[in-house]
């Protein structure tokens, strides 16, 4: 599968719902897990695209309160993170992301930087 | 050999006990949600039915055969995903409850009830008898913290 241009944007999907970590959006793997990678969708997903590409149960799309936020590839890469194409067999468009020096714990600054390079988000709207 | 898979509290889902060897990860967001274990000689599929992005998370496991597991390691795209489904249907489904990505309690359901109702509707089913539970529960407990 091609490699993903800077031009393109990717997805993180989440929530507001009792989220892992506390944060809507993960911004840092478990510390326990190997490899310390987080995941995204390739595309500027809407939530409803995000939660049924995430879990194929969903058919009816995203739950009120579950969210996508959007970052540009380019952005990622120069704030210092490695970001390539992963598939599964459920999600083709699944893309891999973790800092640039390799597979280790996240530290703070690095979740700050990849915070700070995503520029838009949309919510599912309506009550749960 | 047993038809269900042995679950610990505190393990990871998808590796639910100190001996259980992953197969292959057939899917993940942030961590595995859906593959092949073994423990001892048998096989099982795991999945994350609800809670991706949550720190609760709902999974189901189910026994395969050998020639189960390798159809479903062979299988890609829209055979994968029906043979994936099929591997949780007719059979004794193990239900887990998990936190923060440690399993905090499992439950078996019913082959019948799922053909009857569904996988989901059957989870529902168990989780409102636990949630039922857990409040008769917290009443007394409550009576006797106040004694």
């Amino acid at each position: 599968m091609d490699d993903l241009g800077d031009e393109d944007w990717v997805s993180q999907y989440g929530t507001i719902h009792a989220p892992i970590g506390g944060n809507s959006f993960k911004c840092r793997p478990f510390i326990h897990e190997d490899p310390q990678e987080l995941s995204l969708l390739a595309g500027k997903l809407t939530p409803d695209e995000a939660a049924g590409t995430v879990n194929r149960r969903r058919t009816s799309g995203a739950l009120p309160g579950d969210g996508v936020r959007h970052a540009s590839v380019g952005k990622l890469r120069s704030a210092g993170f490695r970001v390539w194409r992963s598939p599964t067999k459920k999600i083709a468009g699944h893309v891999s992301v973790m800092p640039l020096d390799g597979n280790r714990p996240w530290t703070d600054d690095d979740s700050q930087r990849f915070d700070a390079c995503f520029e838009s988000k949309a919510w599912k709207e309506g009550k749960l | 050999m047993s038809d269900l898979i042995q679950l610990r509290i505190g393990e990871r889902p998808w590796l639910p006990t100190p001996d259980t060897e992953s197969i292959e990860i057939f899917d993940r967001y942030d961590m595995p949600t859906s593959g092949l274990a073994r423990q001892d000689d048998d096989f099982f599929v795991f999945d994350c039915v609800e809670g991706h992005v949550m720190s609760v998370n709902l999974w189901v496991y189910a026994q395969v055969s050998e020639d189960e597991a390798q159809a479903l390691r062979d299988a890609e795209g829209d055979e994968f995903a029906g043979l994936f489904e099929q591997a949780f249907v007719g059979k004794p489904v193990m239900a887990a409850l998990a936190i923060d990505c440690r399993i905090r309690s499992g439950s078996q359901l019913d082959p019948d009830t799922i053909a009857r109702e569904g996988l989901m509707k059957s989870i529902l089913e168990r989780l409102s008898q636990g949630v039922e539970a857990a409040e008769e529960t917290a009443k007394v407990v409550k009576h006797l913290v106040a004694c």
